[in-house]
């Protein structure tokens, strides 16, 4: 039985080994955006910069779904008029089969090409935008910030905001599509059968809340640590010489040795957590398969349906049941996608440095004066003033 | 069929549970070995990879080895087998379609050999220019006040545009090639899907097969070209795991440049330095940073090291400790080539005070301690009076207990210096060395903390590299260096009288300094 939504299942893999892709656990930190609303307006204000390229995808993702949509039904067909129970011609049907197929597939090359275009466009943007903003910060902004957490921002919630959203966009529109189609065509067949492959439906979205609390709460004690242990490494590297001039050395290694050990026990954790989703969701996918064999042989045996229709529902459980994962596994997502955008922003929207004031006219006799002056590093603690 | 479900289930998480266990558990023994060794360094190895590098290597790399092995150990043998078996159990039902999908294979293969050619130059090159961006930020991000004092902004933004430009290019590249393999795949599928079911028809006519066995044979055609996919992103994570892993071999195979002698530091003087015609130049460098070096220091004598910048006095200071070997001569403590010395030992004796002041994260109060560990808290206190620090850190509200943030921010220049100072001095060392480390510092308190060293730690042999005359005329002895050669060495009064360099030094600084001193 083909399995038109192949793309998704192998995305993950290419997120984890393109490099600089960030981290896509699958229920990995949820993070909750305060202010999701405007947020997402203004995220949204990015890709209606690329409204050419936003209406191509989502044309394509269309195109495409109903193709895969349509597709397996072909394949019934065909497989029907083989066991006779239909009276057409084979052959212009395998034609349109594999005609509909390949249009399939070239609609998935389309949509994986717009979509990394946007996502990269949007990315270039930001970056440089966000790049941008802290060269004309006040230096009290960097101060008081730290550096790690900046660059955190430029680089890791970069690229997640622009890679999730720009591929959750299609996911989150063929699958809609997909389900609707499915379960229509599911429907229109055999509407016993197609109620009955809806209780795996049931199990997966159970499944899904458990698992994701634990590894959420997991995930963020990985998070931290994995921190900690970054910014040792950094330390100790380049404070290198102090460490050695004071044999420091056994103390270093021994921190270092306690947070890597607690980072490996919470990593564990979470992996496994997030890990048995595959296989739990595979034995849900094997259970409606199990239950479509043996009702679908049922209802065949007593006329209900026929042998193709069997071929047919094999396919549209798994084309069905695939969105309801991804739309589950995408929300957590774009939810964490959202809340780095609000960090981002966050930056943008700081105020700039006070370039205020008159420009200055070059003079042979330019002094500096100091008038009444307070100041302060921290807003707020007092300070002498300064006056000439 | 409920059975092999439910069976299939349990080996899924079994499995799971100990690729996850395994993966982490490895990357975690590399990681921790690699820590160590990297502990074991010395300075020329430091400087050979360059700190950005070494922590690259011991987190990111690690972390793409900890990933090879746990997804490519579970995918690989999970996939072959899923493989094979497909194969095997096609073949059994039915000859002629195990023919048609081995037919596709070299199809299959071929194209995603060429796409996985393409990719994989690009990715190395991917890693370097996402080295590069980062390196533009952690240098502005650091560097902001400079940029903006010489008003520097479009400048550095064109630098990060152009670097940007380039990764997302390199990026967008790799996208469109993955971009077409699936899709690619996918046709060649759905080809083999159409020739099943053409020659299956012929087959159900003649009698040879059934429908049911056409329907399982699309089914194992779709899991084989499937495993095609997954092994194809399996060996994609082998280029990127190997060449971490290459990376991270690197570092655990490195052997410390400066081997440990068989001294245990017990020596009958204590705090002695003599150098005997060292000339020294770093490793990789042919130019000589110190020619033809020779003097010697008595035990308790406070001796200063002046002369122009980059004429060689840190690098002088730092052969004492061994940071380096030298290149011709050598370098004895206490009568004992420092070759000779266990390094331990050797820098058990000494105490510096680095260029850069380097503060960690923790507390003022554990900063100071490291010089001493276990020390009780009058002991960092004493060693912060004489530091002339302890004024500042009482007045703070929380003391000795403050926390120390990004390596000092919070704390002025002069500060900063003193904690240091403070470390060393705690350190119960023979030999003192300030490195330049009270630039920061006005006159009135390193007059104070000089007197104060007199006092408390007065059998210490003290070396001071200094700029200003201020700070080294109270020293028994001056060494003045130009061009890494001693031009002159002897108390103030005499240099002044006999020493041209000095005397050009002393004469450019005159002023402020006499006015102050008398």
């Amino acid at each position: 039985m083909s399995e038109p939504n192949n793309l998704q299942n192998n995305k993950s893999l290419l997120e984890r080994t393109l490099p600089g892709m960030g981290h896509h656990e699958r229920f990995g930190l949820t993070e909750h955006a305060e202010n999701l609303g405007a947020t997402l307006r203004r995220l949204v204000a990015y890709f209606v910069r690329e409204k050419a390229m936003v209406a191509a995808m989502l044309g394509v993702v269309v195109f495409g779904t109903l193709c895969g949509v349509f597709a397996p039904s072909l394949q019934s067909s065909a497989i029907d008029i083989i066991a006779g129970e239909q009276g057409s011609s084979l052959w212009p049907t395998l034609a349109l089969m594999l005609a509909v197929y390949l249009l399939y597939s070239g609609s998935q090359l389309l949509q994986g090409l717009i979509s990394a275009k946007l996502s990269q466009r949007i990315v270039g943007r930001l970056r440089e935008e966000l790049f941008g903003k802290l060269l004309d910060l006040p230096v009290r902004y960097l101060d008081a910030h730290s550096h790690g957490d900046v660059m955190s921002r430029m680089t890791n919630d970069v690229e997640n905001i622009s890679t999730t959203v720009s591929q959750s966009l299609p996911s989150l529109f063929s699958g809609a599509l997909t389900i609707v189609g499915t379960v229509a065509i599911m429907l229109w067949y055999c509407w016993q059968l197609a109620l009955l492959s809806f209780a795996t439906v049931i199990l997966t979205v159970l499944a899904t809340k458990i698992l994701s609390g634990k590894v959420r709460k997991f995930s963020r004690e990985r998070q931290m640590l994995l921190g900690q242990l970054n910014g040792t490494v950094e330390e100790m590297v380049s404070g290198y010489p102090t460490v050695v001039a004071y044999n420091h050395q056994d103390i270093t290694t021994q921190e270092f040795c306690q947070t890597a050990d607690s980072l490996t026990k919470a990593g564990i954790k979470t992996d496994v957590c997030s890990g048995v989703m595959g296989p739990i969701m595979n034995c849900i996918g094997n259970i409606g398969f199990v239950i479509i064999a043996a009702f679908g042989g049922y209802f065949s045996i007593t006329g209900l349906i026929s042998v193709g229709v069997i071929s047919a529902f094999i396919v549209y459980a798994k084309q069905f049941s695939r969105p309801i994962n991804e739309i589950a596994q995408v929300y957590g997502q774009l939810q964490t996608a959202i809340a780095g955008a609000e960090r981002v922003f966050a930056v943008l929207d700081e105020a700039d440095e006070d370039k205020s004031g008159q420009p200055l006219e070059e003079s042979p006799t330019e002094t500096v004066t100091f008038q009444h002056v307070d100041f302060s590093y921290q807003p707020g603690t007092p300070s002498s003033g300064i006056s000439p | 069929m409920v059975g092999l479900v439910l069976f299939g289930v349990l080996c899924g998480s079994l499995n799971n549970v100990f690729v996850h266990m395994s993966g982490q558990n490895i990357g975690n023994e590399i990681r921790k070995d690699c820590f160590r060794r990297m502990m074991q360094f010395s300075f020329p190895q430091l400087d050979q990879f360059g700190t950005g590098s070494l922590v690259t290597r011991v987190t990111n790399d690690i972390t793409q080895v900890q990933n090879f092995v746990s997804q490519f150990v579970r995918g690989m043998i999970r996939t072959s087998m899923l493989m094979f078996g497909s194969m095997y159990c096609m073949f059994r039902l039915n000859h002629t379609f195990g023919l048609v999908v081995l037919c596709a294979f070299p199809l299959t293969v071929g194209c995603l050999a060429v796409c996985i050619a393409k990719a994989n130059p690009l990715f190395t090159k991917l890693q370097s220019q996402l080295d590069a961006i980062n390196a533009i930020l952690q240098e502005d991000v650091s560097g902001i006040r400079v940029i903006k004092a010489c008003v520097r902004e479009l400048y550095e933004k064109a630098r990060f545009g152009k670097a940007n430009g380039q990764l997302i290019q390199t990026q967008l590249r790799t996208l469109v090639i993955f971009a077409f393999m699936n899709p690619v795949i996918n046709a060649l599928m759905y080809v083999v899907v159409a020739v099943i079911l053409a020659v299956g028809s012929f087959q159900v006519e003649s009698g040879d097969t059934s429908p049911g066995t056409i329907m399982a044979a699309i089914t194992y055609t779709t899991q084989l070209l499937n495993g095609i996919l997954m092994l194809v992103m399996l060996f994609q994570s082998i280029s990127r795991g190997i060449a971490s892993w290459k990376r991270v071999k690197e570092v655990l195979q490195s052997q410390p440049a400066l081997v440990d002698g068989p001294f245990t530091g017990d020596t009958a003087s204590h705090g002695e330095i003599e150098f005997r015609d060292v000339s020294f130049a770093y490793p990789g460098s042919s130019h000589p940073v110190l020619e033809h070096i020779s003097f010697k220091v008595r035990p308790g004598e406070t001796v200063a090291i002046m002369g122009a910048t980059g004429c060689g006095k840190t690098s002088l200071v730092n052969l004492i400790p061994r940071f380096y070997d030298v290149t011709q001569g050598q370098v004895l403590v206490d009568g004992v080539d420092v070759r000779r010395y266990h390094q331990r030992d050797l820098r058990e004796k000494v105490s510096t005070v680095l260029q850069k002041s380097q503060l960690f994260t923790g507390t003022i109060g554990e900063n100071i301690a490291w010089g001493s560990p276990g020390a009780s808290q009058e002991d960092i206190q004493q060693a912060a009076q004489v530091a002339q620090a302890d004024s500042f850190v009482s007045a703070s509200p929380r003391g000795y207990n403050t926390y120390v943030a990004e390596g000092g921010a919070s704390l002025s220049g002069g500060q900063k210096q003193r904690v240091p100072i403070a470390r060393a001095v705690i350190k119960p060392a023979e030999i003192l060395i300030f490195d330049d480390s009270t630039s920061a510092l006005d006159l009135k308190t390193e007059a104070a903390l000089y007197d104060a060293l007199d006092n408390s730690r007065s059998q210490v042999t003290k070396l001071i590299v200094a700029q200003r005359v201020a700070s080294v005329r109270r020293a028994n002895r001056i060494l003045v260096l130009e061009n890494g050669r001693i031009v002159g060495c002897g108390p103030h009064q005499e240099l002044l009288r006999t020493c041209p360099a000095y005397q050009d030094i002393y004469h450019s600084q005159l002023g402020e300094e006499d006015e102050l001193h008398e």
